[in-house]
């Protein structure tokens, strides 16, 4: 079965491609919400180091 | 090779069930239900395909007896010379009461293929309903169905860890890599992974904790599959696109570092 729509694929290439192909670098990049979902900056966005604050317990 | 007439007409009877089951596995175009069909010669194939079929002539039969009603209320809706109601008309064929008419025979066949088209659009209709997806995600995905209802956003994208069984002195061997494809079994057991874009990683149980890093030196490999028997366990990510002013968002409640537990 697909999870990916080929939307989403393109969208996972680009997002590697702007960070050099290393998804270390795409992690460096993102912040994980409480959720367990990982926010990317979109291609074509700025994005550095994130400065994550961290989480309340 | 023969084929009784029996088992044609229960093919033919069945042919509203084969077909609210292709809607089922094959009527969505979305990437969020598209679940791979069970087994052909499995108990639940059997089973989805008897209810769709009953189902489907359950509908038909109301039909047929609402046109009789109305015909009785003096609306004369639809009603030929010829018996339409192809029930009646294969019920008798098969007492052997009566032989059907070429024009019987149509009708019969053209309510075949009426009640089958039905059945498929109405099912992969029902498929496409985010509201209904909830009762019926868990039982079409198992365990997968959190996942693939995270990941049903097209802005969401899904990556895998893979940690395979090649070790060399106490490190693990490990793929990182774009989820293209996952193939299961009937009882959602993965079976092969197919990964795109990936990079290796190596991993080691160290006295400080887990020791996890990328390999240099080798480029990324454009797709990989993996086979069950190599591999030791699996790890899902999923990714959204988000605007910086997003991020900040997330960030100031509280979303911590993506490289603190990748």
């Amino acid at each position: 079965m697909k999870i990916n729509s080929p939307k989403s694929l393109q969208a996972a290439r680009d997002v590697l491609r702007e960070h050099n192909g290393s998804w270390e670098e795409v992690r460096r990049s993102s912040v994980r919400r409480a959720d367990g979902v990982i926010l990317v900056p979109r291609p074509g966005k700025p994005h550095g180091s994130a400065k994550a604050q961290p989480a309340s317990r | 090779m023969t084929f009784s007439f029996a088992l044609v007409l229960a093919l033919f009877l069945f042919a509203p069930g084969f077909a609210a089951y292709a809607g089922l596995f094959f009527g969505s175009q979305s990437k969020t239900f598209r679940p791979a069909p069970p087994a052909p010669g499995s108990l639940l194939s059997l089973g989805l395909v008897t209810i769709g079929a009953i189902l489907a002539h359950a509908c038909g039969a109301f039909l047929f007896f609402m046109n009789d009603l109305a015909f009785a209320a003096g609306l004369r809706l639809h009603h030929t010379e010829a018996t339409p109601n192809l029930y009646v008309a294969m019920l008798s064929a098969a007492r052997g009461s009566a032989a059907l008419t070429g024009g019987q025979i149509f009708y019969l066949l053209l309510g075949l293929v009426l009640l089958s088209t039905a059945a498929l659009v109405s099912v992969a209709a029902a498929i496409r309903a985010e509201m209904a997806r909830s009762s019926y995600g868990p039982f079409l995905y198992g365990w997968l169905a959190d996942l693939v209802t995270e990941a049903a956003p097209e802005d969401r994208y899904v990556t895998a860890f893979v940690l395979t069984d090649v070790e060399h002195e106490g490190s693990f061997l490990g793929y990182e890599g774009v989820l293209e494809n996952l193939s299961l079994t009937a009882d959602k057991e993965i079976t092969s992974l197919l990964l795109s874009n990936c990079t290796r990683f190596r991993i080691q149980l160290t006295p400080a904790g887990l020791e996890r890093a990328a390999l240099r030196g080798g480029s990324t490999i454009p797709r990989l599959y993996i086979e069950r028997s190599q591999i030791k366990n699996i790890a899902f990510n999923v990714y959204q696109l988000a605007d910086p002013e997003e991020i900040q968002a997330a960030v100031a409640e509280g979303a911590t570092p993506a490289t603190a537990d990748a």
